[in-house]
């Protein structure tokens, strides 16, 4: 369900993403791999809609992104993309609460409807305890579910993961995956652009792809 | 509901309160800069109103007779044939004129009354009524009692009538609560004492009030006697309200042309302060996009947080010029449109409220507000969501 | 020269107007002359983000032209009284040679931009912008529209003068002239009527057979003929005096005001109807323009036709 056909990104005089090819299926797990600078990031962005490619089509469930002007990428993004970032981005002084219904407010949906969805993702990461606490207040761990739980709270079909264990120990690292393989359990599309080997052999992982100098290249 | 986005209003209101120092700056400005221009508006319709309920109290056509261009006594004479004009139910006549007094710089405003006359003037025939006034007593404002004491005069003063001899006036009393302004160095003594301090001959008055039946018919009668009297200088009541709001409104014209330049200032102000952003504010706003926010979304979310800004310190500001205006009666603005420094401390400030004046305020402030962060906003929600990939 | 704050006001905010304006004119030309939608180069971003700006700028150009083209009428009437001869906006309107022209412009340009917005919500909801070029490019007239409007304000309000007597309404459109204008307003009040009430029968005919054009052209007829009927006619019911033709004086309170819900309901009515001519809308949005604009259309005829009918019921006569 996500194509990428012969994508080309160029910032000014830096390739970032070079002639890559790529499909991936609607329930996959994918790990992107690679280390900073290698252009997974930048797949990322794409698949997001965040960037438009300097060449190349992205097709999504048919349609090609690419052609999209910006506000109909973004309405894209908000229906059927979740977006982890390495370093959460959450706004750290309001609540737990308002930080996850975020991608919702331009929506303006009847109170009860916001308050469900709220309610569903909050209890899917375990979070609904804290509520209404600032961020701030939470551990690394509980800030994580909240990020995730931010990136779930409209039940897109596409989860996008960018180093979601950069800052984690080994523990918290595990919990993540735990909660991956709950994402996967909803039939989500996952990909994830990481370097961190505890996810390369994995069994929740369909496929491992390696990324470098902008170019899918055969793993080693 | 479908018009206002609460969800993003309340957004809206906790980003302001989240980076409250760049904004309280700006509120602050534009509260004062609001309430000054209130205050202005404020103090003027209530100076207007108050000369326009003076005007009220004045009769309907004044006639003044004018010789190479300057004002000149007529005969009392002419009162019969005023008479006579088709629509005039009432003429009074006046004896009134200036004397100036050079020790404390005041020009006097004597005002000769024929007591037994009615007079159009309300105040004046109160005047007539509480006070017994003879050939050689007056009847003076407060302000001239405190000017005539410091000038050493307690009970009489001492008038220098036009031969260079001495005519010694009691003062009779103090008359209260007059309106209009000028009544602040009035004077009032009888028709006859009046005609020997300004130097006039027994059957010569000053001014011709006329009081019509029917007040649809005053320009007609106005016309009528510019034909007949082309040497009178004819002044309706309409006149000279006219006279009073093209003087208030050139001045609140003046006033807010100058706004203008302090409003450019404004202007610049906030957009320079709405453009710098700090890195914690951009990751924000990257953030959002990269949630699923259009442009559009961010766009409106600034147009709201601009609008919580704006409309508080619109409310702020006209509640400021309010107490300004009518609890501390406006000093310093007062000045702007009554020149005369002793009348200013006697001026108090009626209240009246016109809602266009509340308008204009508005459009004064509110979208010039807008206006100023509408290119800074559109920078902040075009920029790059890039950044916070990394 | 006249220096009210009012004036001052307005004068202030069309400054701002024109220096917002000409930054979206050149938007407007780059766009036109640039937008290509399937490059994918750094000049077509900018391009795409600086459309939002213009249309943000032109979204505020508009939201803020209608609240003060009603301060606009109150101030003309304010002026009224410091003009000697006038005794409502139309004597103001008069005193200069700009006065027409600019009332006509500013009307117009309220019709143009209110199009603009409508054509801008159009095009943001389709995947390829079909209208961007269409609407940048109306931009670029109603621009010179606007600078014309505000030039034509400038010098009216510059070149009112207190000292010189005006006409009022009774003789600017009086019906004994020999003037242009005399003629239309002294049309033979049966032919007045049947245009107009006969327009309306058209305009509700085209309306039940669902004819877009069609119910747009008339609906051009319907402004025009209902301005003339309510000068020419109506408006001496609204006044009760068979002389008394101003479409001015019946925005004052002695009237309550109703003119303005008169005017609004026009204007609401031919605008959606002239939109079906200009743009092709989905079906449910056509019919939805279609019946706000029929309804207020009739509306408008409901509640101007009351006013000759009430004073019949009345009086038992007709006036004049």
């Amino acid at each position: 369900m996500i194509y990428l056909e012969n994508v080309f990104k160029k910032y000014d005089d830096v390739v970032a993403v070079d002639n890559v090819n790529l499909k991936i299926s609607e329930g996959e797990l994918v790990v992107l791999q690679g280390k900073s600078g290698s252009g997974k990031s930048s797949i990322l962005a794409l698949i997001a809609g965040l960037s438009k490619p300097t060449d190349g089509r992205i097709v999504v469930d048919g349609e090609n992104i690419a052609m999209l002007p910006d506000h109909f990428a973004s309405l894209y993004r908000r229906e059927n993309i979740g977006f982890v970032f390495q370093r959460y981005n959450l706004v750290p002084s309001i609540s737990v609460a308002h930080n996850i219904m975020m991608p919702l407010i331009p929506l303006n949906l009847p109170q009860d409807l916001l308050k469900d969805k709220l309610q569903k993702s909050m209890k899917l990461f375990n979070i609904t305890h804290k509520e209404n606490v600032m961020v701030k207040k939470l551990s690394g761990g509980e800030q994580q579910r909240v990020a995730i739980a931010r990136a779930n709270v409209n039940n897109p079909k596409i989860i996008l993961a960018d180093e979601p264990t950069a800052n984690l120990d080994y523990k918290l690292s595990l919990e993540f995956i735990e909660v991956l393989k709950t994402l996967k359990k909803q039939k989500k599309t996952i990909v994830i652009a990481t370097h961190d080997p505890l996810f390369f052999n994995l069994d929740a992982v369909d496929r491992v792809i390696c990324v470098a100098d902008g170019k899918i290249l055969p793993c080693s | 509901m479908k018009f206002i986005n609460l969800y993003l209003f309340e957004y809206a209101l906790e980003y302001l309160l989240r980076y409250k120092g760049k904004n309280i700056f700006i509120f602050i400005l534009l509260s004062l800069m609001i309430a000054f221009m209130a205050s202005v508006f404020f103090v003027s319709h209530a100076i207007e109103s108050e000369l326009n309920l003076g005007v009220k109290g004045m009769a309907d056509i004044t006639l003044q007779k004018k010789v190479a261009g300057m004002y000149a006594p007529s005969d009392a004479s002419m009162m019969d044939k005023l008479l006579e004009i088709n629509g005039v139910v009432g003429v009074e006549s006046r004896v009134w004129g200036y004397y100036r007094f050079e020790p404390q710089k005041l020009n006097l405003i004597i005002v000769g009354l024929d007591s037994f006359a009615q007079q159009y003037n309300l105040a004046l025939q109160n005047i007539a009524n509480t006070f017994d006034i003879n050939d050689s007593s007056m009847v003076i404002s407060p302000q001239l009692k405190k000017n005539f004491k410091a000038a050493y005069y307690k009970d009489y003063f001492h008038f220098i009538k036009p031969d260079g001899n001495i005519k010694k006036m009691d003062i009779a009393g103090v008359f209260k609560g007059f309106i209009p302004l000028e009544a602040n160095t009035m004077v009032v003594m009888s028709q006859t004492s009046a005609r020997e301090i300004l130097g006039l001959q027994p059957n010569e008055i000053t001014t011709f009030f006329l009081s019509v039946g029917n007040a649809k018919e005053i320009p007609n009668i106005a016309l009528h006697l510019a034909t007949f009297y082309p040497d009178f200088s004819i002044l309706t009541k309409q006149d000279i309200t006219n006279k009073y709001a093209s003087i208030i409104n050139y001045k609140s014209g003046v006033f807010v042309a100058f706004m203008g330049v302090m409003l450019l200032t404004f202007f610049m102000i906030v957009y320079d302060k709405a453009s710098g952003l700090s890195s914690e504010e951009k990751r924000e706003i990257g953030i959002l996009k990269a949630l699923g926010w259009t442009i559009e979304d961010v766009l409106r979310a600034k147009f709201y947080e601009g609008g919580i800004v704006a409309l508080s310190a619109y409310f702020v500001g006209i509640v400021l010029a309010l107490f300004y205006v009518y609890f501390l009666n406006a000093p310093f603005i007062v000045n702007i449109f009554v020149e005369d420094t002793t009348v200013r401390h006697f001026i108090s400030l009626p209240y009246s409220m016109d809602y266009m004046t509340l308008f204009l305020l508005f459009l004064l402030s509110v979208p010039i507000y807008i206006g100023a962060i509408l290119i800074p906003s559109w920078r902040v929600a075009t920029q790059d969501a890039d950044e916070v990939m990394r | 020269m006249l220096l009210t704050p009012e004036i001052v006001t307005i004068e202030i905010l069309d400054s701002i107007f024109i220096l917002f304006a000409t930054i979206t004119f050149f938007i407007a030309i780059y766009v036109v002359l640039y937008w290509d939608r399937n490059s994918f180069t750094n000049k077509q971003y900018h391009l795409q983000m600086q459309s939002y700006l213009g249309a943000t700028i032109i979204k505020f150009i508009f939201y803020l032209k209608i609240p003060l083209f009603l301060f606009f009428v109150y101030t003309l009437d304010s002026i009224a009284n410091l003009l000697p001869g006038a005794m409502c906006g139309a004597g103001v309107v008069n005193a200069t040679v700009y006065g027409t022209p600019l009332l006509f412009l500013k009307i117009l340009n309220i019709y143009l931009f209110g199009y603009w917005i409508v054509l801008h919500k159009e095009d943001m909801q389709t995947k390829t912008q079909t209208y961007i070029r269409l609407k940048f490019f109306v931009y670029i007239v109603a621009y010179f529209l606007l600078l014309s409007e505000i030039f034509l304000e400038f010098k009216m309000f510059g070149g009112l003068d207190v000292s010189q007597v005006v006409d009022c309404c009774g003789a600017i459109f009086s019906t004994t002239d020999s003037s242009y204008l005399a003629e239309i307003l002294g049309m033979n009040t049966t032919l007045l009527l049947s245009l107009f009430y006969g327009t309306f029968i058209a305009m509700s005919i085209a309306f039940f057979l669902k004819k877009r054009y069609l119910f747009s052209l008339i609906n051009l007829f319907y402004l025009i003929i209902s301005l003339i009927a309510l000068i020419a006619f109506f408006g001496t019911y609204i006044y009760e005096l068979p002389t008394h033709h101003c479409p001015f004086c019946m925005l004052q309170k002695d009237y309550h005001y109703i003119g303005y819900l008169l005017y609004i309901m026009l204007y609401l009515g031919t605008f959606y109807g002239l939109l079906l001519g200009f743009i092709d809308f989905r079906k449910e949005k056509e019919e939805l323009y279609r019946k706000i604009s029929f309804t207020c259309n009739t509306f408008y005829l409901f509640l101007v036709s009351y006013f000759p009918l009430s004073f019949y019921i009345k009086n038992g006569v007709w006036l004049s």
